[in-house]
Parts: structure tokens; C-alpha cells; sequence
């Protein structure tokens, strides 16, 4: 499981790059899914299913869905991680 | 309940009623069927379905008398001299076309779905009034580019690009391939990326490309298994130069347009597929009831009855399921869902049919001059193309699951009571499915996103629902309107439709329930795999034949 922060970005980056086919390296943090990046609902439903899988997190959907920008995607899963460590 | 369920339950029987109509009213129902006899007499008279196939293409005379017969203006609003049709009419006479050739209504259903609706729907005015009527009289036949050799199922792939110079114009570069119409189609709407544009650092924009554009040139012919007549050839585009008025809809809003568009291509595909089954059923019927053996005609045979009447509920089925969609889609409601659902059960239902209709001939539907083999040929694309059926399954199912979570899935009533009982089982399945739903989010949770067996089965579960679902309401609609001695032969077809459907519907629950794609995993992981001496997977990527990209002057 992973943990570090700098690392979470650069995994949400990746995995937004294979998803949407866009080099990672022009992701912005600010990157809207849909409109900037073209990843539709289900898109962003398997972006945050496989870093659930590869973080070991269940999210609750509604987050899930509420998390429209790479930013948001990003801080879910740090959020995620930090409440976990704190329990 | 869903939006869609919502608001067909709102219609109450008046929906019944619109599916039993091949059009979005009872005028325009008129409409096609004053047009269908003059369409008939083309089909017999000038459409030499053997020798398109056999000589892969299409006659330029059979193109220009379509063109008398106004088959290019379908979908083209009046004012720019189309026939303004409805989804559901125009796709009743794809079908019919579709039931003499699959390469003319394929060239046909492309021009006025994938090819003419962002024009017709995105465009802004002048582009319209500029494009559609050369369009509507089938002098500029339509054509879409979305596919690349490194971008197909996963479209956002494409590398297409398109970048603002600093004279105000777009640049264009990239690849198309399989490219429908792409012979001798003038006007292309292409997907390509559009980075910066309307603010979008990453966009995608459709974009108008012709064929006389400087820079654009064609491939050659494809060398195909079915649909041989119709031409599917890829294009390039080398620094061609266009200006901004060349992007239909919104600038980078190409992603989103793409999907519009699709629901369009792919609604109309599934009538093409109902005309399939339809010439299918009716050439299996023909042949066993003239064909003896053992002392009787074929038909008297419990199994080949069962096959016949399989091919006639599929036909129903498929032509109500894509009704359903149209139907959606002309009153301005939410529709992709339908249309996903109609293109993958009507085109297996194509594929099946096909299926059936070689085997009911014997030796002789393998044989290329009674017409079977042609078919089951020419079906084989629809599984393929505007969407792989694997792609639609698992995101249909994904869809399905949330809308049935949020809103539940309870169907409309119906009117008949006649059709108690099948209400009844069309209920059952729906809290069966809502069950299945809610143990899969309960099990799997964000699992079902990433890995596909359970989703996929759910889409199937879903398509046969929606399938049961526009079946019954038709023929609920059918029943009301008809005189009373009419009915009776609807109700035996309702019997049937809710045995086979529930049945898939049950199969496609428990295929989703016991998904195990870990065990599928581990057996792609055992050896055996390759017999000795075979090339790895790896291997075979490397290896794998490039599409051809030899390139004419358009
Ligand atoms: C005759 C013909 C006409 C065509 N006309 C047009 C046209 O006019 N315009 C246009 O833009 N395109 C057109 N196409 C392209 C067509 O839409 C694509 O071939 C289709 O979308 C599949 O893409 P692909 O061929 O790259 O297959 P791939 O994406 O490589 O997929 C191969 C197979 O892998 C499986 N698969 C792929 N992705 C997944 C997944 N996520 N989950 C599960 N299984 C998966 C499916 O079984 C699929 O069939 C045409 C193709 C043909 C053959």
C-alpha cells in the first residue's frame, strides 16, 4: 500500500494519463476531468476504482462522484489515508 | 425511477401506442408508409444486391437514384430540403433497406446518422445553411472519422490534431482509419484533438473536413468480410488548413458532441439490424416451409419451429427496443442509455438471426447464391462497430447500476389485461435485477468499475430488460388499438417474449452474481496458453499486420 503524498499525485497522474490518453506530464493539478481531460463518469468511477485498489480504500460513492478535478481526486485520496492513519 | 421510466410512465398508454407506429406520430407514421412502396420498387428494381457484394462497391447509378428517392435527406430538416424525418422514421426505411442490402443502408444509415448529425444538431446556422442542402440531395455524401489506428474502442486515444496558427486557421494533422463512405464522401466530420481551444488545454473538437481540402488525401479500399459493397477506406490529413468555422458545436466540446452523435449512429444501426433479421426471418420461413424432409416440411420440426419463432420475436423485440430509443429522442429526452442498449441487443439479435437463418437452410445456406451466407457475413460488423458490444456491455451495466440505485427500476403499467401476467413477470425480473444490483455494490463496491464480468452481465440483464420492457408496451399499444379479433395473435408473441427474455434475464442476474474475474486471471496465468512453437502475446502485438495507409490524392 502506498502512502506518500508526492507519490499519490504522480500515481493520479499516470493513471489519469492511461485513462484519457494524454501525456501526464501536461496534467494540471487544476485539470477539470471532464472538460479538460475527457473522461466521461464512468471514466472517473474506474480512475477512483483503481486507485482504491491500489491505496487499499473504499471511498463512499458520493465523494467519488463529487470529485470533479484532478486536485479533488487527489485530496480525496490523501483525506482517505489520513482518516485511516487517525483510526 | 428513472428519468426515462419516469417520464414513459407519465405517457401511460399513449406510449404503447407510439411504438406501434413507425414514426413520432400518426402523420408522419402516414408519411413513411405512403413512402415505403415507391422505396420497395427501388430496392427490386435497381439495387443488384449479389453484384454489390460480389464487386465490392456500389453502383454510382444505384447512389444517384437514391438520391431521386430522397434517401439522403432523411434526417435533413425540410427547410434545407431533407424529409425532416424522426429518428424512429427514418430508421424504419433503413431497415427496409437493410432488408435487400446491408452495404447501401449501411452507406446510407452512415450519411444520415454519424455523418449528418452534428451538422444537423451542433452546427450554428450558416454552417447548415452552407452544408445541408447539397447533403439533403445527395450531391455531398456525409462521412465521420473518429477511429486511428492507435485510437478505436478507446477513443480519447486519437492524435489527430488540429492547433491554431497564427493567421487564425487550424492546422490539421493525423490518420483516420476505416473510414465508412470514405471514397466517395465530400464532406467529413472528423474527431480530432484541439489543444488550447475554448480554453481547454486538452480538447477535442469536431471538425468539418472536405474532400477537396488541400492536404487531405484517401486510401484505398478495405478488403472486407461483409458489407462489401460499402466503402470503407482510411484518410490523412497533412497541414490542412481550415478556418474556425470548420468546428462543428462548441470549441472542445468534441468529446461530449461525439457522444450525441453517437446515439444517433447507433439508434439508426439498430434498425439497419431489425431489416437484417427481418430478411432473415423471412428468408428461413420461405425455406422451411418449402423444404421436405423425413416426409414434412421443415417447419413441422419442434426445433425448427422454436427457431422460427425465436427469429420473429427477435424481430419484434429489436424493432420496439430501437422504437424505444427513437421515441426518447423525439421528445428531446435523455436517450444514449437506449441507444447503447438497442445497438448491443440488436445487433447480437442481428448476429443470432443470421445465425439461425444459415442453419435453417442446411448445406444450402452455405452456399453464397441463396443469400444466408451474404447475411451472416454482412451482420458480423454490427457486434463491431460504433462501439464494440464488449465496451457497450460494461458500460451499460455501470450505467444501469447507478441509475437503478438511485431511482430503482420499476416498469410503467400496462393497459391490457391480457398482459397481467406478463406485467407480473416483467416486475419480478426488475426487483430481481434491483437485488442483484444492490448485492454487487455490497460486494464488489468500486470493483464493478474496473473489473468488467459482473457489469458486462449486468448489461446484458439490462438490455433484455429494456428489450421485455418496449416488447410488452408495443404490444400493449398494438392490442388497444386493434379491433378485438386482431388481438389474438399478439398474446401467443407476449407469452413467448416473457419466457425468452425472462430466461436471459435470469442467465445474465446469475452470470453477474457468480462473476469471478480472479479465476480468469489465474487460468490466463497457467501454462498451456500458447501451444509450442506459437507466438506470445507480446509476439503477436509486434507482429500484428498494420493497417494499410498507401495514400491517393483525394
Ligand atoms: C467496416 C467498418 C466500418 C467502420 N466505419 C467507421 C466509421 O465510419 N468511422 C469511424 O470512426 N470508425 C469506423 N469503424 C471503426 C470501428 O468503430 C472500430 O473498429 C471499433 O470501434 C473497434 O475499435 P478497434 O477496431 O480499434 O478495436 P479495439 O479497440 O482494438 O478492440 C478489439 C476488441 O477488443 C475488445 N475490447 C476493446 N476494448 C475493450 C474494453 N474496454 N473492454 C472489453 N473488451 C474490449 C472488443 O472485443 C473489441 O472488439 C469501422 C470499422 C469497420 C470494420
Amino acid at each position: 500500500m502506498q502512502t506518500d503524498n508526492p507519490s499519490i499525485e504522480a500515481t493520479v497522474h499516470a493513471l489519469i494519463a492511461e485513462l484519457a490518453g494524454v501525456d501526464a506530464a501536461s496534467i494540471r493539478n487544476q485539470d477539470h476531468l471532464m472538460q479538460d481531460l475527457g473522461l466521461d463518469s464512468l471514466q472517473s468511477m474506474e480512475l477512483l476504482s483503481r486507485l482504491s485498489e491500489t491505496y487499499g480504500v473504499d471511498p463512499d460513492m458520493d465523494e467519488v462522484m463529487a470529485a470533479a478535478t484532478v486536485d479533488a481526486v487527489i485530496s480525496l485520496i490523501r483525506d482517505i489515508l489520513a482518516r485511516n492513519m487517525a483510526a | 425511477m428513472t428519468d426515462w421510466l419516469a417520464q414513459a410512465a407519465d405517457e401511460g398508454p399513449a406510449l404503447g401506442r407510439a411504438l406501434a407506429l413507425s414514426g413520432r406520430d400518426h402523420d408522419e407514421h402516414a408519411a413513411v408508409q405512403a413512402f415505403l412502396p415507391g422505396l420497395h420498387g427501388w430496392l427490386r428494381d435497381r439495387l443488384p444486391s449479389a453484384r454489390i457484394d460480389r464487386e465490392a462497391m456500389i453502383p454510382a447509378d444505384v447512389l444517384s437514384s437514391a438520391s431521386s428517392l430522397d434517401l439522403f435527406g432523411l434526417t435533413i430538416p425540410e427547410r434545407f430540403g431533407g424529409l425532416g424525418l424522426s429518428m424512429s422514421a427514418a430508421g424504419e426505411i433503413i431497415a427496409g433497406v437493410a432488408r435487400r442490402d446491408r452495404s447501401v443502408a449501411v452507406c446510407l444509415g452512415l450519411h444520415a446518422g454519424l455523418g449528418l448529425r452534428g451538422l444537423v444538431h451542433l452546427a450554428r446556422e450558416d454552417q447548415r445553411e452552407r452544408w445541408l442542402p447539397p447533403m439533403a440531395a445527395g450531391e455531398y455524401i456525409g462521412a465521420f472519422a473518429a477511429t486511428e489506428a492507435g485510437a478505436g474502442s478507446h477513443i480519447a486515444g486519437v492524435r489527430t490534431t488540429a492547433r491554431l496558427a497564427e493567421d487564425g486557421m487550424l492546422v490539421l494533422d493525423g490518420e483516420k482509419i476505416f473510414v465508412t463512405n470514405g471514397g466517395f464522401a465530400r464532406v467529413f466530420t472528423i474527431l480530432a484533438r484541439t489543444p488550447g481551444l475554448g480554453g481547454h488545454r486538452h480538447g477535442w473538437s469536431l471538425l468539418l473536413v472536405t474532400r477537396g481540402d488541400p492536404g487531405f488525401s484517401i486510401g484505398r479500399e478495405e478488403n472486407k468480410l461483409g458489407i462489401r459493397g460499402s466503402s470503407t477506406t482510411a484518410i490523412s490529413f497533412q497541414g490542412v488548413k481550415l478556418p474556425m468555422d470548420r468546428i462543428i458545436g462548441e470549441p472542445s466540446g468534441g468529446i461530449e458532441a461525439f457522444r450525441e452523435v453517437l446515439g444517433w449512429g447507433r439508434s439508426l444501426m439498430a434498425f439497419g439490424c431489425v431489416g437484417m433479421a427481418r430478411a432473415g426471418l423471412e428468408m428461413s420461413l420461405a425455406h422451411v416451409t418449402n423444404r421436405q424432409q423425413f416426409g414434412r416440411p421443415l417447419i413441422a420440426f419442434g426445433q425448427v419451429r422454436e427457431s422460427i419463432a425465436r427469429m420473429r420475436l427477435d424481430v419484434i423485440s429489436m424493432e420496439s427496443l430501437a422504437r424505444l430509443a427513437g421515441w426518447h429522442s423525439a421528445r428531446g429526452l435523455e436517450f444514449e442509455l437506449l441507444a447503447s442498449a438497442a445497438k448491443l441487443y440488436n445487433s447480437e439479435a442481428a448476429w443470432r438471426t443470421a445465425d439461425r437463418t444459415v442453419q435453417c437452410h442446411g448445406g444450402s445456406g452455405y452456399i453464397e447464391e441463396t443469400g444466408a451466407a451474404r447475411l451472416l457475413r454482412d451482420a458480423r460488423i454490427t457486434r463491431i462497430f460504433e462501439g464494440a458490444n464488449e465496451v457497450l456491455r460494461f458500460r451499460l451495466g455501470c450505467a444501469f447500476l447507478d441509475q437503478v440505485l438511485r431511482e430503482g427500476l420499476t416498469p410503467p403499467p400496462l393497459q391490457s389485461p391480457g398482459l397481467t401476467r406478463h406485467f407480473a413477470g416483467m416486475a419480478n425480473a426488475a426487483a430481481d435485477i434491483e437485488k442483484a444490483c444492490l448485492r454487487l455494490k455490497r460486494e464488489l463496491g468500486l470493483r464493478l468499475y474496473r473489473e468488467q464480468l459482473a457489469s458486462a452481465a449486468l448489461g446484458d440483464a439490462a438490455a433484455a430488460w429494456l428489450a421485455l420492457w418496449a416488447t410488452l408496451a408495443r404490444i400493449d399499444g398494438e392490442i388497444t388499438t386493434l379491433p378485438a379479433m386482431d388481438q389474438s395473435a399478439w398474446l401467443p408473441l407476449a407469452d413467448f417474449a416473457t419466457r425468452c427474455l425472462l430466461r436471459d434475464i435470469q442467465d445474465a442476474i446469475s452470470h453477474a452474481l457468480v462473476a469471478d474475474e480472479e479465476l480468469l486471471v489465474a487460468l490466463g496465468e497457467t501454462p498451456g496458453g500458447n501451444p509450442p512453437g506459437s507466438l506470445s502475446g507480446e509476439e503477436q502485438i509486434k507482429t500484428r499486420v498494420k493497417p494499410q495507409s498507401d495514400f491517393t490524392l483525394g
